[in-house]
């Protein structure tokens, strides 16, 4: 993701709001082959030999001037198109951050929003701890293997198993409590094999 | 410091998100010449990273 944003907080209430004019430019990658770092270069030359696909989202908040013209003409992410894509954006970027008469300034971020939702930590204890309960794993078993001593992950996975399972750290989960958490992972799973 | 969660919707929409009371005002919005901050991002993603997990939550 790239991306270009002129702005000013405003704060009211103990909430900040964000107003302004943005340009994001989100390039979504797949089929990676090989390795190293995915710079956007390097991501047109891997789908240009066939070793990735690329797609992209350009996304303009906070202008009202016309920019159809402006838009990159959309094919695929080879070298030739990366740099009309390249090209095409700047312009936007241009325009858009320059041409005081057009923008109007919209909600760009807040606070209003992150202060309703779970800290990373919790939430990616919460899944991990589902997770390692529906492949089977006991409380002990799933902590040892978690990639992560964060705290307030570990606490999670703990309040999880509690919840679920019992206090005992050594129990494994049966069939019905795999299937409940299978259910409230509503479809999501972790591929990598984590617990084996 | 709360965090700022990037959004595309209008403050009425941000309030009803958070489940605030219809009666909290919304800020005054800045006219464009009090746009004073500026920013320019970008972020690469390391090919380990991105493929560790594969579909990082598909569908079984």
């Amino acid at each position: 993701m790239f991306g270009t944003s002129r702005w000013k907080d405003v704060t009211k209430d103990k909430r900040t709001y964000r107003f302004g004019v943005a340009l994001r430019a989100i390039i979504v990658v797949s089929d990676i082959k090989g390795g190293g770092s995915l710079t956007l270069p390097i991501v047109a030359a891997k789908v240009e030999i066939g070793d990735a696909r690329a797609t992209a989202q350009l996304l303009v908040r906070g202008y009202k001037g016309k920019l159809a013209g402006a838009l990159p003409a959309w094919q695929t992410f080879g070298v030739d198109s990366y740099a009309q894509y390249m090209k095409s954006v700047s312009s936007i970027q241009q325009t858009i951050l320059d041409d005081e008469t057009n923008i109007q300034p919209e909600l760009l971020a807040t606070t209003v929003i992150s202060s309703t939702l779970p800290s990373s930590g919790v939430s990616v204890g919460f899944v991990y701890g589902l997770h390692a309960i529906a492949e089977g794993s006991s409380l002990a078993h799933a902590v040892e293997k978690l990639p992560s001593s964060d705290a307030e992950v570990v606490t999670t996975v703990r309040a999880v198993y509690k919840a679920h399972i019992g206090e005992d750290e050594r129990a494994t989960p049966d069939p019905e409590q795999r299937q409940e958490a299978e259910e409230q992972l509503r479809g999501l799973h972790l591929t990598r094999g984590w617990f084996h | 410091m709360e965090s700022l969660m990037p959004v595309n919707f209008s403050v009425e929409d941000a309030h009803a998100a958070a489940d605030l009371d219809a009666t909290v005002e919304s800020p005054e919005v800045p006219k464009v010449e009090e746009l004073d901050n500026w920013a320019q991002e970008a972020y690469s993603l390391d090919v380990s990273a991105a493929t560790t997990r594969q579909r990082p939550w598909a569908s079984r």
